[in-house]
């Protein structure tokens, strides 16, 4: 048993116990106005009345023990059965509120049982239309790829033909150079060649040039020397004559 | 004048010559305002060269120099104008030339050019033989040098 419903147990409890007392003070309230009227009749002698006091208070003692007793077990029994009652109700409320709890619980284990099951058709559904999409996905990826693969055969073709092409063009521009270089280094050894023949042609001449000076001046020298004083003077005047023909005078 | 001046520059052939001529002159116009009352002859007793001073007192003595002294240097400056006139002729040659030869050569510019000229002459060896001749700005090289030349540049 909860701690909620033992509280509600002892607040009904305390609630009967209250109900019991206050039906006690209205029942003695009723017997003192009962013996009022009473008192009114019975005027008779002090004596009597004393004695009837003393009787009626016995009487009213044992009676209200008696009484008291008897509410007592009255209130027992009452009690007893309204415990019984009680309890019979709360057995019932509680069978009814197991029940309730049973039932729902058995709804809220059907709910669950349904939430679950909703749970595994959405989630399979779920996943269906996932596992569809992934399906499509993939098919699409697969497209793609395919288109992809397409372009990239495409793309590799035409970088290998630009590749090719430039290759070829780079071998042509290559032979054209090196044609170029070995046309500029015939030309350049050509050149040095003619140039040394030059520079050769040149040595000679000026070899040949002053062997030609040597061998001047050796002969000026040599002829100089052997020429007499009067060939000199004869020459002189040769020289004199020229002049005069050639109008220098 | 001109006569005389010719007479009296008639031993002058070379540059030589002339150049010592006309050194001669410098010193004769020296002496020619100072003691006046003697003759100018006398005066360059001693101060230039003899065979010059005998011709100045020939001069004198025929009259022909003036005697005041003031004439006497126009004579001397137009004598030294009339040396300095006289074209000039270069001539290089292979030899040292003897006083005839030079005689003979200036004989020739007389009888074949009919000109009064003073040689310039130089001696280099090199042109062998023959002359390289300049005269009034033109030139020719009719040495042996050039010859040899010639027939080598051919070789």
């Amino acid at each position: 048993m909860e701690l909620g419903e033992i509280l509600i147990f002892i607040s009904l409890g305390v609630g009967f116990l209250v109900i019991v007392l206050l039906l006690i003070d209205i029942y003695v309230s009723r017997k003192k106005e009962e013996e009022k009227e009473r008192e009114i009749s019975l005027k008779f002698s002090e004596d009597f009345w004393k004695k009837l006091e003393g009787m009626i208070e016995e009487e009213t003692k044992k009676t209200v023990i008696e009484v008291e007793k008897k509410i007592l077990e009255d209130l027992i029994n009452e009690q007893k059965k309204q415990i019984s009652t009680f309890r019979k109700k709360l057995e019932e409320i509680a069978e009814e509120e197991k029940r309730g709890v049973s039932a729902f619980y058995q709804k809220l284990e059907e709910k669950r049982e349904n939430f679950e099951t909703a749970m595994r058709r959405e989630t399979l559904e779920f996943v269906q239309s996932i596992l569809k999409e992934k399906g499509l996905i993939l098919k699409e990826i697969r497209e793609v790829n395919l288109s992809l693969m397409k372009e990239k055969d495409e793309i590799l073709k035409e970088v290998k033909r630009n590749g090719e092409k430039l290759i070829e063009e780079l071998n042509k521009k290559f032979s054209q150079v090196l044609d170029s270089f070995s046309e500029i280094i015939k030309k350049k050894i050509s050149e040095a060649e003619t140039s040394i023949e030059n520079y050769k042609k040149e040595k000679l001449k000026e070899i040949d040039k002053e062997v030609y000076r040597m061998i001047v001046d050796v002969s000026k020298k040599i002829i100089g020397r052997t020429i007499d004083i009067s060939t000199h003077e004869k020459l002189v005047m040769d020289a004199l004559e020229k002049a005069k023909k050639e109008r220098i005078f | 004048m001109e006569e005389i001046f010719e007479k009296l520059s008639e031993k002058i052939i070379t540059e030589e010559d002339l150049v010592f001529f006309l050194d001669q002159l410098s010193i004769v116009r020296k002496f020619l305002f100072s003691q006046t009352h003697i003759p100018l002859s006398e005066r360059l007793k001693s101060k230039i060269d003899e065979k010059l001073r005998k011709e100045i007192e020939k001069l004198e003595k025929e009259k022909i120099l003036p005697s005041s002294p003031e004439d006497q240097s126009s004579f001397f400056k137009g004598l030294e104008n009339f040396l300095l006139k006289i074209p000039k002729v270069k001539l290089e040659i292979a030899f040292e030339p003897s006083e005839e030869f030079i005689s003979k050569v200036k004989e020739w510019f007389k009888e074949k050019i009919k000109k009064r000229v003073i040689l310039d002459i130089s001696v280099n060896p090199k042109i062998v033989g023959g002359a390289k001749i300049e005269f009034q700005g033109k030139w020719k090289d009719f040495s042996l040098e050039k010859e040899m030349e010639k027939l080598y540049g051919r070789i």
